[in-house]
């Protein structure tokens, strides 16, 4: 895979929760259109510092565009359309901060990073192996997704009835899988009481510290000022 | 030592197991053998511990002792520290996504240093020889490339006895090999190996005893010399494999000469001299594939593959681990794009979209492919015009008849693959591809499957089959296809 230039190169999983709290304390308080748009435009910036290029430009295009539906295209559509999609649109906007804080740390840290760091969090093992097979199943679902696609494809099967075709097979594997995974984890000792280590190491750098700070003074000022 | 003493499992009101009693001493490498369903993976489940501490349902009566440790009493975790265990499907065995990551796994666990796991990692990846494997996202890898990742996890624990539950089925010839070489080593080093599988040749330089099960009891117990010494017709009757390793003896396809027209089925040397199976021209072949290429993420997955068959032909295709079969069938089936090159059925030129309504593919988990609620409905969904008479033919003619109003998840393994094929017919494919239709299948499966593909070849149909296992190969198909980057 091609790597890309990043101006900032890591971000602690730690030090990206926090901005993802960040971002949460930023939504739930706005109070104007203007602060979201702000506050999207300051997680925009830090997609762009950790050199996550295209992420930040589908966001940016996603997010003037939906702005430009609210504003410009909804009042000239008939009420039907205005019954259902703007308020999706809306909450689609709002959420916008947290969208890209999420994204931001699942594009920087991988996998390992993220338990290491609810590791050196404390959080109850429990919690830690419920979150990472979570983080599994998504890869997974869209595997199994990919193959069913294909075979309706080959099977011809008409659009209308492609929803419930897809859902009968994804929950056979799902039942299945689910099963047979938890199998091989306990054979290789997830259920081990001692304390568990992490072959990655991670750590809170300085630039992790200022950042944090950074993101909340700016959130703050954005809530109270604006 | 292991030793299993009066075991019985019963698991949903089934015999699984009746009146085990074995004793596999230290640093043996036992091979259990038999048919699909002989309770070969229940036997290896004892051993780890996964009956009683996983499996809910199961009633054990009996005493299994593994290192001393008696495994019914014995924690889970602490199980997982003396038995390292492969499981069958190489799908479901992955905590991470990362494939690094889940050899570290088992050290993290066990509460390892971590200086100490990065350095036991990167021993793993060097010994198993499988540097390609390392730091790879696992979902972008094929099964046989999973197998392998999966056995490195194991490894890496460094387990005193390993218990390998069908770690072969879906390796090529390499993997295989490098599996080898490393039990050779493990074996030497006095770790016990107990390994449940189909495909006997490579083990059987390694097994010091062989168990042949059957209806859930151990059957026969042989030595290595005396199960070498059973005849292949005894052999077959039991439902056992070959236990030479096979070399492909069927013509491979190439061209004639420079002439891009035309293609022969050739045998490399047989008897000091090669020799013209069947032949192929471009105008009178019913189909005509030609310097068929794909290109993914803008890396060349395969190129220039150029082959000719007529209808009733049954072709394999072959090729390592990872060298694109997959890719190869899809873009065939019209599911991806080619990046050049031609696809010509009854000289009529196919783009992507005619080569999915004409060709079929009966997948390596068919379960992807069943969506209703009845075999029937599972006809009914392919061609909706069908009428009773037809679809009951239909399933007469692939045994299925008595399962109509059945739910498809209730029907066996190989009944399923036989649906799917029955889903292929009823949509009016002319063209079928088999991807890896025989892997985790003992003889008489095989046999079957083999049987099948004669019966859809006699009716008219061209059937390609993806599959590294030469037995089959050499037992079903007229030539073959080799894909290698």
């Amino acid at each position: 895979m091609m790597k890309s230039i990043a101006l900032i190169k890591k971000l602690d999983p730690r030090a990206g929760l926090w901005l993802l709290v960040a971002a949460n304390i930023g939504m739930f308080c706005e109070k104007s259109t203007e602060q979201g748009s702000v506050l999207s435009g300051m997680f925009l910036l830090l997609l762009l510092l950790y050199g996550q290029y295209m992420a930040a430009v589908k966001g940016a295009v996603l997010l003037v565009s939906f702005r430009l539906l609210l504003r410009f295209v909804f009042p000239l559509c008939p009420a039907w359309v205005n019954m259902v999609f703007p308020v999706i649109i809306n909450y689609t906007v709002r959420m916008m901060p947290c969208i890209l804080a999420g994204l931001l740390i699942i594009r920087t840290s991988s996998m390992q990073e993220m338990i290491a760091a609810m590791r050196k969090m404390h959080l109850p093992q429990g919690f830690i192996i419920a979150m990472s097979t979570t983080f599994r199943y998504f890869p997974a679902i869209r595997e199994e997704f990919v193959h069913i696609r294909a075979a309706m494809k080959l099977q011809n099967i008409p659009f209308a009835s492609r929803l419930e075709c897809t859902v009968v097979p994804l929950m056979m594997s799902a039942v299945n899988t689910s099963d047979e995974i938890a199998a091989a984890a306990v054979a290789r000792g997830i259920e081990n009481p001692c304390p568990k280590s992490s072959a990655v190491q991670i750590r809170m750098s300085g630039i992790d510290w200022g950042l944090m700070a950074l993101v909340m003074a700016g959130v703050a000022i954005v809530l109270v000022k604006m | 030592m292991i030793k299993l003493e009066n075991v019985n499992v019963r698991i949903q009101e089934q015999d699984i197991l009746t009146d085990i009693n074995l004793n596999i001493d230290d640093g043996e490498f036992v091979l259990i053998c038999g048919d699909s369903g002989c309770g070969k993976t229940t036997m290896t489940k004892l051993i780890n511990g996964l009956i009683p501490h996983f499996v809910k349902d199961a009633e054990v009566s009996g005493s299994v002792t593994v290192s001393g440790k008696n495994v019914a009493s014995t924690e889970m975790y602490k199980m997982a520290e003396i038995v390292g265990s492969v499981f069958q499907n190489p799908k479901t065995q992955f905590f991470h996504t990362n494939s690094s990551a889940e050899m570290s796994f088992g050290l993290e666990n066990r509460g390892d240093d971590p200086e100490t796991i990065r350095k036991r990692v990167a021993e793993t990846v060097r010994e198993l020889y499988i540097e390609n494997l390392a730091d790879r996202n696992v979902f972008a890898m094929s099964g046989g490339e999973k197998q392998l990742l999966a056995f490195a996890s194991v490894y890496a624990m460094d387990p005193e006895v390993y218990v390998l539950d069908e770690p072969s089925a879906n390796l090529d010839a390499v993997g295989i090999e490098k599996l080898c070489r490393r039990l050779e080593v493990i074996k030497r080093e006095g770790h016990t190996v107990i390994v449940a599988e189909h495909r006997l040749a490579w083990l059987m330089p390694l097994s010091d005893r062989v168990l042949y099960m059957r209806d859930g009891r151990i059957e026969r117990e042989l030595s290595r010399d005396e199960f070498m010494q059973l005849s292949d017709d005894e052999r077959t009757s039991m439902g056992l494999r070959s236990i030479h390793m096979e070399n492909i003896e069927i013509p491979e396809f190439s061209k004639v000469d420079r002439n891009v027209n035309s293609w022969k089925m050739q045998n490399g040397n047989k008897d000091g001299k090669s020799y013209v199976h069947k032949e192929y021209s471009k105008d009178t072949a019913d189909l005509v594939v030609h310097g068929l290429s794909c290109l993914r993420k803008k890396k060349e997955i395969f190129a220039g593959i150029s082959f000719a068959a007529n209808e009733g032909d049954i072709i394999g295709i072959v090729g390592r681990n990872g060298a694109g079969k997959s890719t190869f069938c899809n873009v065939l089936c019209g599911l991806l794009k080619e990046k050049s090159g031609e696809i010509t059925y009854e000289d009529r030129r196919l783009g992507k979209r005619a080569r999915t309504k004409l060709f079929g593919m009966v997948m390596q988990d068919v379960n992807h492919q069943l969506f209703s609620d009845s075999v029937k409905n599972e006809c009914l969904l392919a061609d909706e015009d069908a009428t009773d008479e037809q679809i009951s033919e239909l399933l007469g003619g692939f045994d299925l008849a008595e399962f109509a109003e059945n739910h498809p998840m209730t029907l066996s393994g190989g009944q399923r693959q036989r649906l799917a094929v029955c889903q292929a017919v009823m949509g009016g494919k002319r063209l079928l591809i088999f991807d890896e239709p025989t892997s985790g299948l003992d003889y008489r499966h095989m046999y079957q499957v083999g049987e099948l593909l004669r019966k859809l070849a006699a009716d008219g149909y061209i059937i390609l089959v993806v599959t590294h296992d030469y037995e089959f190969l050499n037992k079903t198909c007229d030539g073959y296809i080799r894909i290698d980057r």
